[in-house]
């Protein structure tokens, strides 16, 4: 154990206290298993997306998930966008942030109904795959027994979502490392398809291929029409790419986990935020878009119709090879596809709770909702609640994907919409992007992001589109928006909630006697940033942006200062020696490292003197460099001189170490304190070195620059205590510092 | 690099009084159940050793959720974790930590070749804790894993 050494009798009767303050940012996630992340949410609709998309639109859907697909790039760079502004954003933080509360709590309704949407398609489109398998298996082994894969596809999507609404309540989770082992073994899935379609293709060349996505190939079902059907809107060209685009939106669904896991992305933060959305999108492209499209190529059209339940299924029969490898195949797919989509249906409820429980601690929630389980002290309330509407769902969808999908493409598509419509809007309110959405033509002093604005209109006109679509998605959507929206107002109205504290940080603190290096786990050689005033952290950015930390520790420290009465007798309390003040301080100083993706180590310390704390606490922690900002009341000599003396003060041994002090806009300065080898000016070099060529002849080899510089201070040191040269020494000093003032 | 952990709240058993070697034996939470059996199994072994025992708890918060707000409060875990060790009869210091994987937490806290014991059920198939085990033991750590009955709380 790291800390339990420290626990001993002599260390607890000690009278100093300091503080370490602990956060989440003890390690970073590198950025493919970031992506891995994102993926085990988004990749699961290469189960459902083409078949539910085929149903609405006809043959060429496969072209419309492509570019779907493709149009995923642009809503990754919203994200990152997004993510640049706010290190923990989901929909809700940056939509109220950009456009205040009343359409932050319609984005998080809409995201809710997505969330709770998400466990009734991902269970339904398991339990269809696994009752046509078991149709497939009976068949070949020429039984009579056959199942309805509808009623099989309930039965089987309330069991799983009963198992994780019992799993949720009493608040057990499988760790991360599973969802990553699901998406290898999906990858190698998708490896197997891409090889055995591209052999299947030129062994048997395509069974046809599918019409390109022009209007009039465009064949919509009634259901896929809507409220269109019967006017003349769907003849109108673009609107039916439009609404045909908007039928096939459901394959980028899961994009919200990429905002969720960018705060624990690796330094460089906002680069491997790139990687990992590209990743993400060129993999879903791969495996949604190609796979689907594949598919459309093998499985003859005369049959695709009993597929469009379960297309990979289908597609692994219509493979080339032996029957019994194909059967094998297809098993394979269904468990991966059991397993990838019944962790949908988990991640949906935790997804779930965790948004109600945020608005919640927002003031937007009644607490009646996050009232603890007695025994398991979950969220029960919310849970159960969840689960309700999610076992309703399933039974009122009969076992069909394709209701569901339609619904499901409400939620993806508004929030998408709203959280694009902020990132907009906050392009005129803040200028402190990181990173934009391409395409941004500047004309004068103005820019105009059209890349953005593009993207923002056609996801609003895709999202008006559905509106008059999808009839079952509109009418169960705005119900379910407007019920959510109306439970907020409410709760929020009754001032029942409490309000959140201001967005600051939760620290642990741990109050330790005194300070070591194994009490906050640095290594020797660490930089010590010390910290006062919030408003005045350039240096600790300087740090923060130069320091590698997988080599070197970064050490915040602040000093508390107290009176010399206060550091006696009496242990000080944990309130006295981290107020609110020193919350606020390390929340900051937290957000800057989050945003470089860099560990920090957070300490408090009492001091009466604060140099003499900085200096004791840089020589206790065997730091190698002590940096500090700017002082309003001194200027950084005199700092750095109050520093230096602080040093003298520490008992022998002293350890030595430089200070580094930053002052925004001008060069460090830099300062070893203790003993150490002075910085020659170079003129002083030269000097050295033409004394050194005229005396080697005399000395040979043996004289070195240093025997020269030796004897000089020797010399020196010499007339400083001789009787009456003391003036003459001194007096040249001085003309030697008005000298240096003049250097450049 | 590797999966975040946070160390996230801890109670501490009073230290012995008498000097002495220094002496661990670490607990690891599986289950109610079955660490209850485990904690008596490793106050069994430290009796006359004057060992300490360490229950450690890597509680796992799932990636929707931020690591700091894990699915159940860590006080609520903390105070239930007190009460198994007193109906346990084990005075433990107790370390939980919010963390998204829960073996790499225990590769980064626990101490070189430290005294871990977990409580395991009989099954024919390989179950968590044996997994657990053979992750441990492959990084140096020894593991002895206590066969634990049902019910017995």
């Amino acid at each position: 154990m790291q800390k339990k050494s420290h626990v001993t009798e002599p260390q607890r009767v000690s009278a100093t206290t300091v503080v370490v303050a602990s956060t989440v940012m003890l390690s970073f996630i590198s950025f493919w298993r970031a992506a891995a992340i994102v993926l085990s949410d988004l990749g699961s609709s290469v189960y459902y997306a083409g078949g539910i998309a085929e149903q609405a639109i006809g043959r060429s859907a496969p072209w419309f998930i492509v570019g779907v697909m493709l149009f995923s790039f642009a809503v990754r760079s919203i994200y990152m966008e997004s993510s640049s502004m706010f290190v923990r954003g989901g929909v809700y933080v940056v939509v109220r942030d950009a456009m205040g509360p009343f359409i932050a709590r319609l984005s998080v309704s809409a995201l809710l109904f997505d969330y709770v949407l998400t466990g009734p398609i991902s269970s339904v489109s398991a339990g269809q795959y696994l009752g046509r398998l078991i149709n497939e298996i009976t068949g070949l082994l020429k039984l009579q027994f056959q199942i309805s894969p509808n009623q099989f596809a309930v039965f089987f999507a309330a069991f799983v979502t009963i198992y994780f609404w019992w799993a949720n309540i009493k608040g057990l989770h499988e760790s991360s490392g599973k969802a990553l082992r699901i998406m290898q073994i999906t990858t190698v899935m998708v490896a197997i398809f891409l090889i055995w379609c591209t052999l299947t293709l030129i062994i048997k060349g395509p069974a046809q291929v599918p019409p390109p996505p022009t209007p009039s190939n465009l064949t919509f079902s009634e259901e896929g029409l809507g409220w269109f059907k019967g006017t003349v809107w769907p003849t109108i060209p673009v609107v039916a790419i439009i609404i045909a685009f908007g039928h096939s939106l459901l394959s980028m669904s899961g994009f919200e986990t990429l905002a969720q896991v960018y705060r624990e992305i690796a330094s460089p933060k906002l680069k491997n935020l790139y990687r990992t959305g590209n990743i993400v999108c060129a993999y879903a492209l791969i495996s949604t878009g190609g796979i689907t499209l594949l598919a459309s190529f093998i499985i003859p059209d005369a049959v695709r119709k009993e597929y469009v339940e379960n297309l990979l299924g289908g597609l692994a029969m219509y493979l080339a090879g032996p029957e019994l490898l194909r059967l094998a195949f297809h098993i394979f797919v269904v468990i991966v596809g059991v397993l990838i989509l019944s962790g949908a249906v988990n991640t949906s409820i935790i997804g779930a709770n965790g948004v109600m429980n945020r608005v919640a601690e927002d003031g937007v929630l009644h607490p009646w909702f996050q009232k603890p389980h007695r025994r398991y002290g979950t969220t029960y309330r919310i849970i159960n609640l969840i689960t309700i509407l999610q076992l309703v769902t399933v039974v009122a969808s009969q076992g069909q994907t394709y209701l569901l999908g339609e619904a499901y493409a409400f939620g993806i598509v508004w929030s998408f919409f709203l959280k694009a419509l902020s990132v907009l809007v906050l392009r005129y309110q803040r200028h402190d992007q990181e990173y934009k959405t391409p395409f941004n033509i500047k004309i004068g002093k103005y820019e105009i992001p059209i890349g953005l604005a593009a993207t923002t209109l056609i996801l609003f006109f895709v999202a008006v589109a559905n509106l008059f679509s999808k009839r079952i998605a509109t009418i169960s959507g705005v119900s379910f928006t407007l019920i959510l929206f109306t439970i907020f107002t409410i709760s929020e109205r009754m001032g029942h909630a409490k309000k959140a504290k201001n967005g600051l940080e939760q620290f642990n603190l741990d109050m330790r006697p005194d300070i070591s290096n194994d009490t906050i786990h640095v290594r020797p050689g660490s930089v010590l940033v010390a910290v006062r005033d919030y408003n005045r952290m350039d240096h600790l950015h300087s740090v923060l942006q130069k320091t590698n930390t997988r080599k070197i520790d970064i050490v915040v420290m602040t000093v508390r200062g107290v009176s010399s009465a206060g550091t006696g007798e009496y242990r000080l309390s944990e309130q006295q020696l981290f107020t609110d003040y020193e919350r606020e301080l390390f929340t900051r100083v937290v957000t800057m490292a989050e945003k470089e993706g860099k560990t920090v180590h957070l300490l408090t310390v009492p001091g009466v003197n604060p140099f003499d704390a900085m200096v004791q606490t840089a020589a206790t922690l065997q730091a190698a460099r002590l940096v500090t900002g700017v002082s309003a009341r001194m200027d950084p000599e005199e700092l750095a001189r109050r520093i230096g003396q602080a040093w003298e003060r520490l008992p022998e041994p002293r350890h030595p170490f430089s200070l580094e002090i930053i002052s925004p806009g001008r060069p460090s300065i830099f300062v070893n304190l203790g003993p150490h080898p002075p910085r020659l000016w170079p003129e002083d070099v030269d000097l050295v070195h033409n004394m050194w060529l005229e005396l080697s002849d005399d000395f040979g080899s043996k004289l070195h620059h240093r025997d020269v510089i030796g004897v000089a201070l020797q010399r020196m040191n010499k007339e400083l205590h001789a009787n009456g040269e003391r003036p003459n020494v001194l007096s040249d000093i001085k003309e030697e510092l008005s000298h240096r003032e003049k250097k450049p | 690099m590797g999966s975040a952990f946070i160390p996230a709240y801890q109670v501490l058993a009073p230290p012995h009084t008498e000097p002495g070697p220094e002496l661990h034996i670490t607990v690891v939470f599986t289950n109610f159940d079955d660490t209850k059996q485990a904690l008596q199994a490793a106050a069994n072994l430290a009796s006359g050793l004057r060992a300490d025992i360490d229950l450690v708890v890597p509680e796992v918060v799932p990636y929707p959720l931020p690591l700091v707000r894990p699915a159940v409060p860590p006080g609520f875990t903390l105070r239930r974790l007190m009460n198994l060790a007193r109906e346990a009869d084990v005075q433990a210091s107790i370390y939980v930590y919010l963390c998204r994987d829960q073996v790499q937490t225990l590769l980064q806290v626990l101490q070189r070749q430290s005294v871990v014991v977990l409580g395991r059920r009989k099954r024919w198939f390989p179950t968590k804790p044996m997994l657990l085990a053979r992750a441990l033991r492959k990084r140096g750590h020894q593991v002895i894993l206590v066969k634990c009955r049902k019910n017995l709380m």
